[in-house]
């Protein structure tokens, strides 16, 4: 058996979709460390366990998220999955391994060289930097990978050799384990094999000294095989939220590339794309690609997105996309599947408004089909906003804090409003409107907004007028003081 | 147009209901008497923190203050409380100390049975919203017969008409009349912005994210009363003044109630004080109090009484008298060394004797506050002082004052920014920019700097933000020693809470609140140097038999003087610094009183590098020293003419201005704020005229009246500086006699002190002490002094275990009591099986190299400590056998950098040894060697960085103490390069300096021209500076 780890040792930088684009440094804390660092911030001298701070210092523009282990591990299994082209028996390595059996795959790749290369390249097209370590046990392979030693180690024989010189902290050591370590003055592997065993074992514990065991072959080392999930599901965050629509290609392409390959390996294909892209402060924006037949080639995928975000707009900032494939297909020749809505509502029980949603967006592209919903805010006009049909609809309670409890909800509120308010016309001083009006209920005084630059001050009235409508009018505290109308009670 | 009512704003709230109002209570006060209110009510919520603010400023105002506070109660009952009378706030102010005692620090709780008994006095305003059950109403009507309003806060958010409707109605139905309040959170409707800012910060949210549960509307403010008339029906206006009417109570009719047992049988405060006074007296003179001094009693006791007091006296000889009890080192400091009283009853130890002493700069008549006595204890046994109080008076007479920890501007940028949006590392950013902060804004070319633009109008709402919420409060917590005592229970004066810290509890007011109010507080201060006093007096005792008090040293040593003029001061009190070591060689004080005028002339200001002080001019012949009269010599001739001490200047107002003393006073404090409040102008016209009355020329009176301004704030009082004085002689002359002693003491008493034990220990060395390692075979938790064989009259030094990191004071003292008792150790398994070591407490020992004698090189013990940790607890009967095993020991540089890491210090090769040849090569010679240089010649030094220090005055530069094997080298670096090199001058830890060397005498300095960062060359090495600013 021969053993390939792959090692991702910036996998928290690369786990964000937009981490290398730009010029804008980039680094990655947990626990008041910087853990990792993109090739920008490296630039400006910035090293892993550094203070944020002192990061700070070094570069300007620094941008600064902290880790985030689930895309991480998101990451890792769907790099799993991409890597079953390679192998049969792929297994995680957690955080940031993944280890491939590879004896039996090197003849179909014709040498161990030309299939390091196609895996080193692929997962460059991916995003990632990787380091390699070949060895005939996976725990040695993982140890090589870890600490940069590339050249590959063929044969048990030679483990006791090559692993040796390795520096004791490429094992996952704990805080207590590495203290100990260095007080007995243990730098490397070897310093540790040369202790008494049982000795040792006592000291050190059984899980170190029977990790050495096992990448030097002299313990069992079983490892679980990763099975792709049924669904596929891939996902990516930004750190930046991405505004203009072009930018959202490439990481949408990427997802594409990893759905193909599994999809390659499932011997299957789509017909339905569902990309779900996160905003910053509004509801999530699904976006579907649909093919006319099921398919899995990946750069006819790629034209009907570049087609189809020509057509997107997007209002907010973009913070992630999420993709998961439709019903899959065997690919046996090709079905003419014109008809869609037939089809959809035979073979998916959902609710019926859905499909015809789905159908509407893909023929009117999808930022064109909306509906209604309510913000909590003091200012009319930014009381509502267009949303997605589907996507859940939260509005937070407000906090229960006791000066919240009585009068959060607002007094009467028009059924209709206008898009922008209509001044009005005044005689001798109140304001006319098909007739004068007589003011009602009032006033209810909105001062708010001062945040984003749309302060509003103005006192709003329920007025009537001659010809028995009931109208919603205010007049502006600050300037002119002029009277408007904005909104019409059924 | 109506005319405006009258009307008294009874409900208010001010940014000390934490993070929910808006303005200062000086501004809501302020702004309610511009408006033309009769009345304000302060009602903080569950709160009095704010009303002293609040009564200072009414008393310059024409508006009535009335105290209270407002309550959510845990059932949704919102009530407002008022304090008509003196007892009703007593009963107020213990509901708050109640309510705040049901709930975790910062909280409170209050529900209605706490309220059962109705709080007899109090005014009782409950809340309307139209939500309240008329249940609420009829419990509120029930509890405070004919004590209760209904009241409610139209603002305008189209709910109005309901409230109003549902306050009458329920006002009608349960007979309770409505009063109008605006249920107030700032002064100006301006606030807003501000307001919902700080909703956002407490909420921990974004404003926008919020953007629904802000108040809809800014009409929270005190508005005009034309408006209310408009808004609120007449009747319910007129109940306001009628509410007003009924209350009366003011602040200053608190009155400290003194401690009664304080005081002897059959005795009153007066004739005990005296009785006390005398008793003191006899001890200090057995021979009779001389004239002088019975003189200076008689007037002060006669100022005492007729000011009454007397019980503040007693109760600060009380708790030192505690403490003398003890054996606790304590000193009285500041302004009371000026009394003579104080002197006999032993809270200070200026001897009336020796110094001329001014009564008045501790208490006059003309002040009006009461004294403020600072007693400085050991600081490692003040808690033992600070328990008494609270036993003997009980923690509901006595609490700690608080502190008020307000905004800075920091804090308020980090919290505004979050609030508005803006993402980490923005807000990093900016904090950067904040030291460019002046107050008000940030230069526009320090924002595009720093990546902002500042025409950007989120910038500007953020700073305009940020310069209002600079200084509001945002929580209490403790003082650092200042009590408050009563006779009566505390929470009736004021309320109290629990500190953070257990087993105390703080009140509501911090120390200026107190002074406003005129309540007496005593301040219980730790001071470093007296612990180490002790602790080396104990020395002195168990290993040379001589047992010695502050008052047994032997005067005027010329010994010590000699060592104080070398500047060889390292550990003695106050002198240690490096800009006194940079005076002593100057100055070269001879006698007492010359360490009286070292400690005050080193101060910052003026007299930094190169300009010298006129005093050591004269004092050095190079000036001559001429008196307009005989009365300025009177004063100024034991400064050689040159005004040194407040005390000085309020005399010569005196003598020389015709003065009284307590004007003199006065004076005094002008001086000490004339900057921020800009003038000194009535003072200088009396100064001047008094002067030219007494045929003083203008041109004498001119230039003092220069120096008075010029050294106004950094005068010392001369009180003050002699309490120290006697502690540098002190200290000075155990360092001299006694060094293993010193050394001792000083390591066993940190942190204290301006160096670091690295430096205690190379200096013991460098004075010929031996210097023994930590060993668990021999040392205690505490540094101990061994004999040394070959030198039967000195000391060796053995380190404590104190000093290693890690190990903790119990478990240290398990293995000395262990070894004690037992017998020695053999082996490192039966010493942690004795000594109840767990696996952490093996490894700090193992770290350190304490187990060498049991265990053998580091390595070596590593192996054994992993050995007993693998046992397990069980196998405490049957150690393992292990087959041993030999490990190769550790490099010189792993041993020093564990011992850096484990102890700070090394006892062996100085880390810049190792370092030596590599820097060589790059020029570097020892510092040792620089003392061959000349003046002004360029020169290079490299050293590890032990000492930084960037005194605020100084203008930006910044001064460093570089250590080597040979010894250390100050270098100063100019505010240019300092700014040019900020994060090297500020991080590096192992620096190369290329220079000018500068000597002038004795004293010499290396000004940096070049920095170079060796701080690589460490590696794993840790290394701590103290830094100071």
């Amino acid at each position: 058996m021969l053993w390939l780890c792959i090692y991702l040792p910036h996998l928290p930088v690369e786990s964000f979709g937009d981490a290398e684009t730009g010029d804008r440094p980039l680094i990655i804390s947990e626990a008041g460390a910087v853990i990792d660092c993109n090739r920008q911030a490296c630039r400006h001298g910035i090293k892993i366990g550094m203070t944020p701070s002192a990061a700070h210092a070094l570069a300007e523009d620094l941008r600064h998220h902290p880790r985030v282990i689930q895309n991480e591990q998101k990451r890792l299994e769907q790099l799993a999955t991409w890597a079953g082209q390679f192998t049969a028996r792929v297994s995680l390595d957690p955080p940031s391994g993944l280890l491939l059996e590879i004896g039996g795959s090197l003849r179909y790749f014709q040498g161990l060289e030309p299939l390091r290369q196609k895996i080193h390249q692929g997962l460059h097209r991916l995003g990632h930097r990787v380091m390699m370590g070949i060895a005939p046990t996976p725990t040695a392979a993982g140890l090589m990978a870890r600490s940069g030693r590339q050249t590959p180690v063929m044969q048990r024989s030679e483990l006791n050799h090559a692993l040796a010189s390795l520096p004791v902290d490429v094992l996952a050591l704990d805080a207590k384990q590495s203290t100990a370590l260095q007080g007995l003055g243990c730098h490397c592997i070897g310093d540790i094999r040369a202790l008494p065993t049982a000795g040792a074992l006592r000291r050190l514990g059984k899980a170190l000294i029977h990790t050495l065991q096992k990448a030097h072959g002299e313990r069992p080392d079983p490892r679980a095989d990763w099975t792709p999930p049924a669904q596929f599901r891939s996902e990516m965050e930004f750190l930046e939220p991405i505004t203009d629509v072009q930018q959202l290609y490439p990481g949408m392409a990427q997802l594409i590339e990893g759905l193909c390959a599994d999809l390659r390996r499932r011997d299957a294909g789509v017909m339905r794309l569902r990309f779900t892209l996160a905003q910053q402060s509004s509801e999530a924006l699904p976006f579907t690609l649909g093919l006319l037949r099921p398919g899995r080639d990946a750069a006819h995928m790629r034209l009907l997105l570049e087609r189809r975000l020509e057509r997107l707009s997007i209002k907010d900032g973009i913070t992630g996309i999420t993709l998961q494939a439709g019903r899959l297909y065997a690919m046996q020749g090709s079905n003419n599947r014109l008809d869609l809505i037939t089809e959809d509502a035979v073979h998916e029980p959902s609710i019926a408004w859905e499909p015809l949603v789905e159908t509407l967006d893909n023929r009117l592209g999808s930022d064109r089909v909306k509906t209604l919903a309510l913000c909590a805010e003091h200012r009319p006009e930014r009381a509502w906003q267009y949303i997605r049909p589907g996507s859940g609809q939260h509005q937070k309670a407000p906090l229960s804090s006791h000066q919240n409890r009585h009068t959060r909800t607002p007094a009467d509120r028009p059924f209709w409003l206008l898009p922008q308010p209509q001044q009005l016309n005044c005689q001798q001083g109140q304001p006319v409107y098909n007739g004068a009006l007589v003011l009602e209920n009032g006033p209810e005084r909105i001062e708010s907004g001062w945040w984003d630059g749309g302060d509003i001050a103005r006192d709003y009235y329920q007025a009537r007028n001659s010809q028995g409508q009931r109208l919603w009018v205010f007049r502006e505290r600050r300037g002119e003081r002029s009277w408007y109308l904005h909104g019409i009670f059924a | 147009m109506n005319d405006a009512a009258d009307y008294a704003e009874l409900h208010c709230l001010s940014n000390f209901s934490f993070l929910r109002a808006a303005s200062h209570p000086e501004e809501l006060v302020g702004r309610a008497a511009a408006l033309g209110y009769r009345a304000i009510a302060l009602t903080d919520e569950c709160s009095l923190a704010g009303v002293v603010r609040a009564h200072a400023a009414a008393r310059t105002q024409d508006i009535q203050l009335i105290i209270g506070s407002e309550f959510h109660l845990d059932d949704g009952l919102h009530l407002v409380l008022l304090a008509p009378d003196r007892r009703a706030y007593g009963r107020l102010s213990a509901l708050i100390s109640l309510a705040r005692s049901q709930a975790k620090k910062g909280a409170y709780r209050l529900s209605r049975e706490d309220l059962q008994d109705g709080l007899p006095g109090c005014l009782a305003l409950m809340v309307v919203e139209p939500t309240t059950s008329p249940e609420a109403a009829s419990w509120v009507a029930e509890t405070f017969i004919g004590r209760a309003w209904v009241t409610c806060a139209l603002r305008h958010d189209g709910h109005d008409r309901e409230r109003l409707a549902h306050c009458q109605a329920l006002g009608r139905r349960y007979r309770l009349p409505a009063v109008a309040s605006g249920g107030v959170t700032m002064h100006r409707r301006g606030r807003r912005a501000l307001r919902d800012t700080l909703q956002a910060i407490r909420q921990g949210s974004p404003v926008r994210r919020i953007s629904g549960e802000l108040s809809s509307n800014g009409e929270g403010h005190l508005r005009p009363r034309h408006t209310l008339t408009r808004l609120y029906p007449a009747e319910m206006l007129a109940e306001s003044l009628r509410i007003a009417r009924h209350c009366h109570f003011s602040l200053d009719e608190l009155r400290y109630e003194y401690p009664e047992e304080l005081i002897g049988e059959g005795h009153t405060p007066t004739s005990w004080l005296r009785e006390l006074v005398e008793q003191g007296g006899r001890e200090r003179w057995p021979e009779g109090m001389p004239e002088r001094v019975r003189q200076a009693v008689e007037h002060e006791l006669a100022l005492i009484h007729e000011l009454a007091y007397e019980p503040y006296f007693l109760t600060v000889h009380d708790i030192v008298a505690f403490a003398r009890s003890r054996g606790i080192l304590c000193q009285g400091r500041g302004s009371a060394a000026n009394s003579a009283v104080c002197y006999c009853l032993g809270i200070t130890s200026v001897d009336p004797v020796r110094s001329s002493l001014l009564f008045e700069r501790f208490i006059s008549r003309e002040r009006r506050e009461p004294p403020d006595i600072d007693v400085d204890f050991e600081h490692d046994r003040r808690e033992e002082v600070i328990q008494y109080i609270y036993q003997k008076y009980g923690r509901h007479r006595a609490a700690l004052a608080a502190t008020v920890i307000c905004y800075r501007p920091r804090s308020a940028l980090r919290d505004v920014g979050k609030a508005l949006g803006l993402e980490t590392d923005q807000i990093e950013r900016l904090t950067r920019t904040m030291q460019w902060w002046d107050g008000r804004h940030i230069a526009p070319e320090r924002l595009r700097e720093a990546g902002f633009d500042p025409d950007n109008a989120m910038i500007q709402r953020l700073l305009s933000l940020v310069h209002e919420i600079i200084g509001f409060p945002r929580h209490l917590s403790q003082h650092v020693g200042g009590f408050v005592i009563s006779q009566g229970p505390l929470s009736e004066l004021v309320p109290t809470e629990d500190a953070a810290m257990a087993g105390r509890s703080i009140i509501q007011w911090d120390k200026d609140d107190l002074e406003t109010l005129g309540l007496l507080k005593v301040d219980c201060l730790a001071l470093g140097m007296l612990s180490a006093i002790r602790r080396s007096f104990d020395l002195i005792e168990q290993h040379h038999g001589r047992r010695l008090g502050l008052a047994d040293i032997p005067a005027e040593d010329p010994g010590v003087y000699d060592m104080l003029c070398r500047a060889d001061t390292m550990g003695v009190f106050q002198v240690e610094s490096r800009a006194q070591m940079a005076m002593l060689p100057r100055l070269r004080p001879r006698c007492f009183y010359d360490l009286v005028i070292e400690i005050s002339i080193v101060r910052p200001g003026p007299i930094q590098g190169d300009m010298v002080h006129p005093y050591l001019r004269r004092r050095n012949g190079e000036e001559a020293i001429d008196y307009p009269s005989d009365a300025v010599r009177g004063v100024l001739e034991r400064t050689l003419g040159v005004p040194i001490f407040q005390e000085q200047v309020m005399q010569l107002a005196i003598v020389a201005a015709g003065f009284s003393p307590g004007e003199a006073d006065q004076l005094r404090r002008a001086m000490a704020a004339w900057k921020k409040r800009g003038g000194l102008g009535p003072f200088r016209e009396r100064l001047l005229q008094g002067m030219a009355e007494r045929g003083y020329s203008p041109a004498f009176a001119e230039r003092l009246f220069e120096q008075i301004c010029g050294f106004g704030e950094y005068g010392f009082p001369e009180s003050h500086a002699a309490s120290f004085a006697l502690l540098v002689y002190v200290s000075a002359w155990i360092k001299h006699h006694y060094p293993a002693v010193f050394v001792c003491a000083l390591l066993n008493s940190q942190p204290m002190g301006f160096y670091a034990p690295a430096q205690l220990v190379r200096d013991a060395r460098a004075h010929g002490v031996e210097v023994r390692g930590v060993d668990v075979c021999e040392s205690d938790w505490d540094c101990t002094l061994e004999h040394d064989p070959a030198r039967p009259h000195q000391h060796a030094l053995r380190l404590g275990m104190r000093l290693i990191r890690g190990l903790g004071e119990t478990a240290a003292k398990r293995i000395s009591t262990s070894r004690d008792q037992q017998g020695p150790f053999h082996d490192v398994a039966t010493m942690a099986r004795r000594a109840g070591l767990d696996r952490s407490h093996l490894r700090a020992l193992a770290d350190a190299g304490a187990l060498s004698s049991l265990g053998g090189h580091r390595h070596q013990a590593w192996w054994q400590v992993l050995g007993v940790e693998a046992n397990g607890p069980l196998l405490e009967q049957a150690p393992h056998q292990d087959s041993a095993h030999t490990l190769p020991a550790p490099s010189k540089a792993d041993d020093l950098v564990s011992d850096y890491r484990s102890m700070g210090l090394t006892l062996g090769e100085h880390p810049m040894a190792f370092l030596r040849a590599h820097l060589q090569r790059r020029g570097y010679r020892p510092s040792s060697a620089l003392s061959a240089v000349g003046h002004r010649r360029i020169a290079r030094c490299a050293g590890l960085v032990i000492n930084r220090q960037r005194p605020g005055a100084a203008g930006g530069v910044v001064f460093l103490t570089l250590e080597d094997e040979s010894g250390s080298t100050n270098v100063v670096i100019w505010k240019d390069l300092a700014q040019r090199e900020r994060s090297l001058v500020i991080g590096a830890r192992l620096l190369g300096v290329v220079g000018i060397w500068e000597r002038r005498g004795d004293v010499c300095h290396l000004v940096a021209g070049r920095l170079e960062d060796y701080s690589h060359l460490l590696g794993r090495l840790e290394t701590r500076s103290r830094d100071f600013h």
